[in-house]
């Protein structure tokens, strides 16, 4: 007999899903009985949060949704913050829990995990949420939380199964899994677009997340339009030392100037949120004159207004674009504008931010072709405001978008099994480490060859020194960090402890890099805080 | 004086008693934190927002005031969520405030922006509201606090605007004192009394609700036997000679409950997790008293239904019984032995916990409030562990989830400094918030913290094995435990026998930090 719980497994591996984070318990045992032998990669984090940051990370490395199991009430709760981290970055996940027994639910009665209604608390941060009530109900669940992964905007989604149904026998249905045909995408539009970027004399591309592997078509149409390519946070990489590249915050003003200077604006994949657009809350964003709007989610669309705005995917409509426009004409400055942009917005970003953007430099020439990952720290921030990454889909953290501290670790476990043979960073602060700490001995479970920098400036810094802008005599800033080589020793990780200086930096992690499993660096840094 | 609404806050709370704040500050709710220090609070910083729910939620059930967190925005409340999920199905006092955005309609992709922050807290807390205005700030944590004070109590979360937390406002109007409210008119207990008059083996099950009356007393007044609740523990005090026990989810409870000729429940919901089964198996008339009308209304078949606070209930009980002959049906030895017969059977089921937990229970002074986490070993010492005190031990029941130990022991020892405070966890449930060790070094509380380790998700393996599934996914590695305890600060320690565990135990207490004291099955 196969139960609706292995059936449920045997559903993933056709849909391609190798790996799965998760934490059993009493409540999915079901989901565990077909798992160990259907080949799909189990990893157990130390908490539901690691769960499903690591799905997250896992998710953006691979393209592939990243799956979680976890247990009814506390354990969807404990994956609700990661949740709403991809459902702000349009990472596809899917989210299986359990639930309590079906003639319970709703009545309150005191049942263990219980909730009052799990679904819709779910729903506060999912696309989807569905329930699995019978062997009918599996294949149409399963494709609807998949289906925004195929098309559409992607998104987390979750999938729930009473206690006393998913040990009940499995009985197929004739359904077949129905995936949606993807409809193509409309070309009086795409006309359109090309008409004005033809016609245009400084045009400028601005590419987010949502067009981040998509990097050859990018590169040829920005080189057919000799058109910049600013890129938002998501989409560092894309352009690895490209003439064209501006890898810098569209919230600066040089990278403003550039684009409120330009006369055909070709938006791809961004959601022109404010933390790339507006991360000062200005309250406005660079003005765009004849803004061209290529993403996947139609209600997205309707946010801002675009002179054109095409529903697709942006490597396929730039391909489309690419190919009606024929060949170049003439050159339009475009290197000339980018290194205009990239040169003011160096120098606007200021000395220290300057310097840790030197640190980056060197972590990138010590490990070349790396993933880094970060967490809401410094250095982030500077690699944020400005930073060229050599790998496309390779500099990603959760300092943007919902903006949960903590996600380095876990998401940098995620990116390393998904991209086996690559090189990953993981960038956090001492304070944003301690939130998700534990998740260092999942890396070790399944030595994973990440090194963990942890920028330690003793505080929380962005904090401390918001409040004291303010006037709030600061507190609550200085979670007083453990002795981080006593941890990687816990843990039986190599542990080095360094200055922030680029060349202590680029030593560290070339030796760290020879080893075979996690290993943890210390910068021992300043806090700008302290010293007012 | 004005101030902006943020420090208004923390000076309305402090005037309604509350004398410390757990929580992370972010740039959205710092506002929040210009009021704290000046209004005389103490701020315990957590190292996650799960910690400073699980902080609050055991500082509340230690001293039985709201414990009150303060967050950020989005993942701040996200964070926190599972604390107040558990807070609510245990019935702890909580009031959580974050801060929230001001504008979610015109305005997407803001930093820390979600769907619906008010709804998602709001599916876990009694209840969520947002305050646009001081006005409904200040009116919202009132309604919070007299909630706390007369209903069945439950987490509340408020979230402020960021615009309105800056804005300068008056300070909230002076708390109303409880002594102006009119409280209820002593309940009627006379059919209560009718029922007992006639009784000769009546039978209390006391919950979780039931204050610290002195129910020895009432019980040895009327000869009554009792079985209590989880939380209810320790409510008869130790060795009631009637008293059989947090046992209500052994099987064999059904029949003592089925022999009792009248059952009174006490502030006891009599859910899935106090009986695992889902009929009590009484054959008497059976009397509810609860405050919630919810619990009045359950399946449970009540035939007398009191809705009163149990203190009144046991107050007006005890005046109305002073007369009474004591009921003669229940025989002491009788109960000592099912007693003996149950605790065979525990141990049976999970086997060798009993004799450690007696070893540590022996190493503990008896007023030892004790936080205990999701591992097969509390679930042994709340059988066979008896409670001279009541609400000396608190688990995360109804909820169920991991990582409560700790960070609700830190919060549990905040409220009662230089009282003793110990904190059980697994090996793989102490991972989920380990990190708040290092705020129980930074405030230097004396928590000795019994670490069980068996190597594994014990609890887990032995569910797969009984379903029938090749155990998998139920080991993970373990660090280096005590290393990782002295890279916090604190102190550890391996005992290798039993008598070292209790000389590792008394010195924790005495020590200027946390101890981890890391036992494992080899012990014995
Ligand atoms: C879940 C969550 N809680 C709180 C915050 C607010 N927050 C943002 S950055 C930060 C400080 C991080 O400190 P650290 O990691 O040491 O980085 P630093 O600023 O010192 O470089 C905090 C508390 C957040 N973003 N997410
Ligand atoms: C948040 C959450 N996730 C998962 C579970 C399911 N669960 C209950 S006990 C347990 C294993 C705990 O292992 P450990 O702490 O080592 O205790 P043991 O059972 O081995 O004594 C798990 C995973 C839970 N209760 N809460
Ligand atoms: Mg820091
Ligand atoms: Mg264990």
């Amino acid at each position: 007999m196969t139960s609706i719980g292995e059936a449920l497994v045997s559903q993933l591996v056709a849909r391609d899903v190798d790996t799965v984070f998760g934490i059993p318990g009493v409540h999915t045992v079901e989901l565990y009985r077909g798992l160990a032998s259907s080949g799909i990669r189990h990893v157990t984090p130390r908490h539901e949060q690691g769960a499903g940051f690591m799905a997250d990370g896992y998710a953006r490395v691979s393209g592939k949704p990243g799956v979680a199991f976890v247990i009814t009430g506390p354990g969807l709760t404990n994956t609700l913050t990661a949740m709403g981290q991809a459902r702000a970055d349009s990472v596809p996940m899917l989210v299986v829990s359990g639930v309590n027994t079906l003639s319970s639910l709703g009545k309150g009665l005191g049942h263990l995990h219980e909730l009052p209604d799990q679904r819709a608390m779910a729903r506060t941060v999912a696309l989807w949420s569905e329930r699995v009530e019978g062997s009918d109900d599996l294949l149409p669940a399963m494709d609807r939380a998949f289906r925004p992964f195929q098309s559409g905007r992607p998104g987390p989604t979750h999938i729930e199964i009473p206690l006393d149904i998913a040990g009940d026998q499995y009985v197929e249905t004739t359904v077949t899994p129905g995936y949606l045909t993807e409809k193509p995408e409309d070309m009086a539009l795409i006309d359109k677009a090309v008409s004005r970027l033809a016609a245009a004399k400084t045009p400028v591309l601005l590419v987010g997340g949502g067009a981040c592997r998509e990097s050859a078509a990018i590169r040829f149409l920005a080189e057919r339009l000799d058109a910049p390519v600013v890129q938002t946070v998501n989409a560092r990489g894309l352009m690895y030392g490209h003439p064209l590249s501006v890898p810098a915050s569209p919230s600066l003003q040089a990278v403003r100037d550039l684009i409120e200077g330009s006369d055909a604006v070709l938006a791809l994949g961004t959601e022109l949120g404010q933390t790339d657009f507006d991360m000062y809350a200005t309250g406005n964003m660079a003005s765009m004159s004849s803004l061209i709007r290529v993403d996947l989610c139609p209600d997205q669309m309707r946010r801002h207004e675009a002179e054109v705005a095409i529903v697709g995917d942006a490597g396929v409509v730039a391909a489309a674009i690419l190919e009606a426009l024929g060949p170049a004409t003439a050159s339009l400055n475009g290197a000339r504008r980018a290194e205009a942009a990239r040169r003011g917005a160096f120098e606007e970003i200021g000395a220290d931010m300057r310097a840790l953007h030197d640190i980056l430099v060197a972590m990138r020439r010590a490990v070349p072709d790396a993933i880094m990952v970060g967490d809401s720290t410094y250095p982030i921030y500077a690699g944020n405001l400005y930073y060229d990454h050599d790998r496309p889909g390779g500099w990603f953290n959760a300092s943007t978008g919902f903006g949960a501290l903590g996600y380095g670790i876990p998401a940098a476990i995620g990116a390393a099994l998904a991209a086996p043979n690559a090189s990953v960073l993981c960038i956090s602060g001492d304070g944003g480490a301690q939130f998700s700490l534990p998740e260092l001995m999942t890396a070790v479970d399944e030595n994973l060859p990440i090194t963990f920098v942890i920028w330690n400036n003793h505080g929380y810094q962005e904090i401390a020194t918001s409040m004291q802008a303010v006037g709030v005599t600061v507190l609550g800033c200085e979670p007083t960090p453990p002795d981080f080589e006593g941890v990687a020793r816990s843990c039986g990780m190599p542990f080095w402890r360094i200055g922030p200086d680029a060349a202590e930096v680029a030593q560290a992690l070339t030796a760290a890099q020879s080893h075979e499993g996690p290993r943890l660096v210390e910068i021992r840094a300043p806090n700008q805080s302290h010293s007012s | 004086m004005k101030r902006p609404l943020g420090a208004q806050i923390s000076h309305m709370l402090k005037d309604r008693g509350v004398d410390v704040i757990f929580g992370i500050p972010g740039v959205h709710n710092q506002e929040m934190y210009r009021g704290i220090e000046e209004a005389g609070i103490q701020h315990v910083l957590a190292r996650h927002e799960q910690g400073a729910g699980f902080m609050a939620d055991g500082y509340a059930r230690a001293t039985g005031k709201p414990g009150v967190a303060y967050v950020i925005t989005g993942p701040g409340l996200c964070n926190i969520m599972t604390p107040i999920g558990q807070a609510y199905s245990d019935s702890v006092p909580m009031l959580v405030v974050s801060s929230c955005l001001d504008e979610t309609q015109a305005l997407r992709g803001q930093l820390h922006q979600m769907k619906d922050q008010c709804l998602a807290a709001g599916t876990v807390a009694d209840w969520s509201a947002r305050a646009n205005s001081a006005e409904a700030a200040y009116a919202l944590v009132e309604r919070a606090f007299e909630e706390f004070e007369l209903l069945r109590p439950r987490p509340k979360h408020i979230q402020v605007t960021i615009a309105q937390l800056q804005a300068e406002a008056d300070p909230a109007p002076f708390p109303n004192q409880p002594a102006l409210r009119t409280k209820a008119l002593p309940p009627d207990v006379s059919s209560v009394v009718s029922m007992l008059n006639l009784a000769r083996r009546p039978l209390f099950i006391l919950g979780g609700g039931c204050k610290s009356n002195d129910w020895r007393q009432i019980l040895t007044q009327l000869g009554a036997a009792c079985f209590t609740t989880y939380a209810g523990r320790g409510l008869p005090g130790a060795n009631y000679p009637l008293d059989f026990g947090a046992s209500l989810p052994r099987p064999g409870s059904a029949e003592v409950i089925a022999s009792a000729d009248l059952v009174i429940a006490v502030g006891a919901e009599l859910g899935e997790v106090d009986l695992w089964r889902s009929d009590l198996g009484h054959s008497a008339t059976l009397i509810r008293v609860d405050l919630d009308p919810e619990v009045l209304s359950d399946h449970h078949r009540a035939a007398i239904k009191l809705q009163t606070d149990s203190e009144s209930f046991a107050r007006a009980l005890w005046q109305a019984t002073e007369n009474l002959k004591p009921a003669t049906g229940w025989l002491s030895d009788e109960i000592s032995e099912t007693r003996a017969r149950w605790r065979a059977e525990v141990d049976a089921e999970r086997p060798g916990i009993a004799a450690v937990a007696d070893a540590l229970r022996a190493a503990m002074p008896a007023d030892t409030m004790i936080y205990s986490d999701m591992t097969q070993f509390a679930y042994v010492a709340k059988e066979v562990w008896d409670m001279a005190y009541p609400h000396h031990w608190h688990h995360p029941t109804g909820f169920g989830t991991l990582g409560y130990g700790l960070p609700a022991g830190i919060g549990g020892a905040v409220a009662r400094r230089g009282k003793p405070t110990a904190v059980i966890a697994g090996d793989y449930g102490f991972h989920y918030t380990m990190q708040e060790l290092g705020v129980a070094v930074e405030l230097g509380l004396s928590l000795p913290i019994i670490l069980w380790d068996n190597g594994k998700l014990k609890e887990i393996e032995d569910s797969m094995v009984r379903s029938q599934i090749a155990p998998n996914a139920v080991v993970a590695h373990n660090p280096d435990f005590c290393k990782l305890a002295e890279a916090f600060g604190a102190r550890a320690s391996a005992p290798s026998s039993l008598a070292e565990m209790q000389s590792a135990v008394r010195a924790a207490f005495d020590a200027p930090v946390p101890t981890l004291i890391h036992v494992t099955p080899d012990i014995l």
